[in-house]
Formats: structure tokens, sequence, C-alpha cells
């Protein structure tokens, strides 16, 4: 697996890294991501937009960490607010790098999630809406409905290469 | 030293008194100990959250200015009431939404100016919710309130009408001044017809169109400063604890006299059932006993009703509707209209799908579903227990998983739901300043 891995020679990605997001559950494949905007599409990576938060005015949550499926990629995200809350729109950050820990900062990033157990999606449709630099998106629009376990799952393309990460958590 | 017998006497009687005592102790530890064993800690955390105790204060409304003004509540009960804000002058908010009944009208389908397709749900709690109507056309509270008031089926009246009755009356004038500032002159008949507005009726649309965009914008700025006034009144209208609430107490405390009082048996057991086999809990949750989405559970048409998109064309509705949280009559900043620029849109997972309605007060607000399609609780949850793997619906596919509930469990469950049933709090009656006979009617 990680002799396969393009992003163990070394250096940053190069800026043709795509990242879209999306949002869907089950039925959506890898190939065939919902997100409808070429916009989605970013190649500067150098222009990050702002910072996600300001530091220490709120908690935030707990970071979550998990490397794709095929082993390329590792996503890392964390909630703007904790605990999390219920029936209220909210933000995170997702951090991709390798499993190495090399950031991937331009890439295509759909992100999907719901509650697998019962069948359903978010109630909302969240979106990456920024690349924030150093491999940090922000991404807006999170909602959860009712308490249990929840999953994120992130489809990232970097380098004509797909990885799909999945993240689970309970929501109190 | 000899001890007098007196002291073995009292010895006696203080282990005594210490042992009764302890023995009270251990009875009373033992009863908690039955009382608690009924729930596991995950269902008593569950059921604390659905008690009514445990709603968070109502949130700010970024989207409308007077939202917590009480000068605007007084002035939007005022109007919930009148009945002359109506192309009959016999039509309020107050007809679909009755006070004595949970602010619901006991129909299937609401009885304005003429029969609606849906149902008139309740406003107990509904300003906790970010989309309204059954399929979330409207994405806030002040924008829904408008929809009826120019709905031919429903108060039937034209935005300039209900413009020049502010302006006209005046309380109204009076308080609507003192709230938004001086309102314009609409005498000129030329320039603002009697009746105008967006409307199915043609000869009405076009009189609006005929209007400069100024003067639109000047009665249309009224029109929306009536549905930020009515939904400052709504913001007031909570409902109050049921048994199941002073169950929950009960519990917590470990007083299990006054859970029996609470809840009897069968209704606890209706209780486990709800949070437990019959899955009510996935789409019921919170103190609200909803989860504020949009679910298709594969309800039937209504008779005489056909194809209903629900939240589907609802989305889209609200995405282009004039008076969302992004138009410019809006209150809010963009960063503040989360709910709408990350409104699900998906076909499939929004076809025939409605808004999950709270169950507080549920037992005492039949009929049911969006278009009063079953008469009682037993027709309601009869359509649940018949659910099938098959996921079948007349349009999309049912979100509902088999259940198998025995014809027990259905009195059990039935039961249970009586229990959310408790006094609304709402604000207090105050209709001074207008009379329902009065004359003055818009038409």
């Amino acid at each position: 697996m990680r002799n396969k891995n393009p992003m163990s020679t070394g250096k940053r990605f190069p800026a043709f890294f795509l990242l879209a997001i999306g949002l869907c559950l089950g039925a959506c494949s890898d190939e065939k991501p919902v997100s409808d905007t070429p916009a989605a599409v970013t190649s500067k990576p150098e222009t990050a937009q702002g910072t996600p938060n300001a530091a220490g005015n709120t908690a935030k949550g707990p970071t979550m960490t998990e490397v794709g499926k095929n082993g390329l990629f590792q996503v890392t995200i964390q909630s703007d607010e904790a605990p999390l809350p219920l029936n209220r729109i909210h933000s995170w950050t997702a951090r991709i790098t390798t499993p190495e820990g090399r950031i991937v900062d331009d890439a295509i990033l759909m992100v999907y999630g719901g509650m697998p157990e019962h069948k359903h999606g978010f109630p909302s449709k969240p979106e990456v809406t920024a690349n924030l630099g150093d491999g940090r998106y922000r991404i807006e629009g999170v909602k959860f409905n009712m308490p249990g376990r929840w999953e994120m799952w992130f489809n990232v393309r970097a380098l004509d290469q797909d990885d799909k990460v999945i993240i689970s958590f309970d929501v109190p | 030293m000899k001890i007098s017998p007196l002291y073995h006497l009292l010895a006696g009687s203080l282990a005594l008194l210490a042992l009764s005592g302890f023995a009270i102790k251990a009875t009373a530890t033992e009863t908690d100990k039955r009382v608690d064993s009924a729930w596991s800690d995950a269902e008593i955390s569950m059921l604390r959250s659905l008690s009514l105790h445990s709603l968070t204060p109502l949130q700010a409304d970024p989207s409308n200015a007077v939202a917590d003004d009480p000068r605007a509540a007084a002035l939007g009960q005022k109007l919930f009431f009148d009945p002359r804000l109506s192309a009959n002058g016999e039509v309020s908010c107050a007809s679909c939404h009755q006070p004595d009944r949970y602010f619901t009208d006991g129909l299937g389908q609401a009885q304005g100016i003429a029969t609606t397709p849906r149902g008139a749900p309740t406003l107990l709690g509904a300003s906790y919710y970010a989309w309204f109507f059954w399929d979330g056309r409207r994405d806030s509270q002040w924008a829904q309130a408008l929809g009826p008031l120019e709905s031919g089926q429903e108060h039937g009246g034209t935005r300039v009408e209900f413009a020049r009755l502010i302006v006209a009356d005046p309380v109204y004038h009076a308080e609507y001044e003192t709230l938004f500032g001086a309102l314009p002159d609409l005498s000129d008949i030329k320039r603002f017809p009697k009746q105008a507005g967006p409307s199915a009726e043609r000869n009405i649309t076009d009189a609006w169109n005929a209007m400069s965009a100024g003067d639109r914008q000047l009665v249309t700025r009224i029109f929306v400063n009536i549905g930020k006034s009515l939904a400052a009144y709504e913001r007031l209208l909570m409902p109050g604890p049921g048994r199941f609430d002073n169950y929950v107490e009960a519990l917590q405390e470990h007083n299990a006299a006054a859970m029996e009082e609470a809840m009897t048996a069968n209704e606890v057991a209706g209780l486990k059932l709800f949070v437990g086999k019959a899955m009510c809990i996935r789409c019921h949750n919170g103190p609200l006993f909803t989860d504020q989405g949009f679910h298709n559970i594969g309800v039937p048409f209504a008779e005489g009703l056909h194809l209903d998109w629900g939240r589907y064309q609802g989305v889209q509705k609200a995405l282009k509707d004039e008076f969302n949280c992004l138009s410019e009559y809006s209150d809010a900043s963009q960063e503040d209209c989360t709910e709408l620029r990350f409104a699900k849109t998906l076909k499939d997972e929004t076809i025939g799908a409605f808004k999950a309605p709270t169950l507080r007060n549920v037992a005492a607000t039949a009929p049911y579903m969006h278009s009063g399609q079953f008469a009682d609780l037993d027709a309601v949850l009869d359509h649940y227990n018949k659910a099938t793997t098959s996921r079948k619906a007349p349009i999309g596919h049912s979100d509902l998983l088999p259940i198998n509930l025995t014809a027990e469990e259905l009195v059990q469950l039935k039961a249970f739901l009586h229990t959310l049933t408790g006094p609304p709090a709402v604000a207090p009656y105050n209709t001074s300043g207008i009379s329902p006979t009065n004359p003055n009617r818009i038409r």
C-alpha cells in the first residue's frame, strides 16, 4: 500500500490536486460527485481565505482522524462546537494529509454523511466552502437531527487518485 | 456499677430506632432500584432529552429585528385575532390556529375563504423550527405568516389592502409607527389600487405589476412588518408540560410514587415502545418530539387531492422565495442564513417528504398527516405498523421500516401519546383596540 502512495515521493502536492465536495448517502458513487460546480476546483492553494474560527472563543470538538480505504489520504476533522449541537447548522474543519503527514492542499473533495443504521443522510447539505491552506478545508452546513451514530464520508481526489475516508462518531 | 433498667430501656429504644431508621432507608433504596431498573442509563438520558424541561431557550431570529420586541408581539397579537385581515372579514389567523384547540382547527384541510389542500399545524413551539409549512417552503416564521394572508383559499386579501388597514386603523397606525417608523400615505388610488398584489387572480396581479417598483416596495415593506409582528406574537406560544414530563422529573428524583401518579403501567410500556421497538424516536425526538426534518412516510394522498411532491418542491420555492433569509426584506446577514444556503435539495431524499410534526398535544389535535389523511391515532399507528421492507410510497420511497407491533403494543403506544397533552403556555389575550365586528373591513 504505502509503496503505491504517490505522496511518498516527497514535497508538498502540486497545485493541480482537485478537491470536490458534495453530499449524499448510499446511492451516490465515488465517480459521480453530486457537486455541480466546477468552481469547486481550486488551483491556487495559496489563496487561503481567512481563519475559520477566532481561536479560543468557543470550545471545539475533539479531533478525529481516519486513513482512507486505499491508504492514500488521511482526513482529520474537528467540529467548531462542543458538544455537537442538535438541530442547528454548524461548521467543521477538515485537514487532509498523507498517512505520513504530508499536507494535501489542493484536491477535489466530496463530503457525504448520515446515519447508516437509519438509512438516512444529513438533514442539510454540507459543503466545503473554503480552502484554508495547509491542507485545511472549511466544511459548512453540517446538521444533526437526532442523537446516535453518525458518519462523515470524504471522497478525496488528488493526482488522479481517489480515496474514501469514513469517520464515525456519536452525537450525544 | 449497676446499670439501671431505665438505661437498658433507653439504649434498647435507641437501637430499635436506629434499626428501624436503617430499615426504612434500605426499603427506600430498594424501591429506587426497582423503579430505576425499568430504564437503562441510556434510556434515562433519552427520556431526559425528550422532557420539556430540556427545551433550550428560544434563539434569536436574525431575520426579524422585532422578533423579541414585546411591542411587536402586542401588535402581532391583535393582528392574529383580527378577521378584518381577510377578503370576507371573517377569517383571522385564529380561525385555523384556535387557542382552545392547541392552535389547530380540528380539520384535515384548513378552511379559510375556501378549503386548502393541507392541514393547519399547531403553533405551539413552532418558533423553534427552521422551516415552515408542511413542505418547508418558507424559512422564517414571519415569512410563513404572510403566505395565508395572500392565499385565495385562506385570508384572500391583497398586499395593498393589508397595508391600507395598518394605515387606516388608528391603533395599528400608532403601534406600527412606534416600531417601524412613519407610514406612507396610500390614499392615492391611482398609485395604490384598492386590490393589488401577487395573486392567483389575474386582474389583481396586473394591478400590482402596473404600480411603480418604489410603490410596490413601500407596500411590501408594510406587509412584511405585519408578518414580523405576527411572528413576534407567535414566538410566545409554547407547549406546556404533560404527564410525561412529570414522569421524567419524578424518575430523575427517584420518586416512585410521583412516577406512578404521572403515568400508568400501560403508558410506561407505550413509552418503552416509543423509544425502542417502534422506532418513533428516529424522527420524533427532542423536547418538541420532532427532528424538524422532512420525511417520506408513504402517506396516501387525501381524497380528491393528487400528486404532492412535498419537500422536493418546498425547498425549491424557499430558495426562490421573495421573503427568504437572503432577501432584501430579511434583517439577517448572509452568514445567518445557513439553513437556506445548505438546504438539502436532492430529489431522492426530498420527494414526497413532509415535515415531522411535533407530538406535543398530539392526542388532542386530530386529524393527522399533512392533509388529515388519518382521522385518529389508531389509523396513524396502523399506517406505521403496516410498513414493509418494500418501502413503497405513493411518490418516492417511504422511510418507514417494519415495526411489527402486537395489538396490545398498539394500545400501549397510543396510551403513551396521551401523556404528551398539557396546557399551552401562551401569551395572555389582549385584543383591546380591535373588535371582531369592526366594520372597517379591508373590502
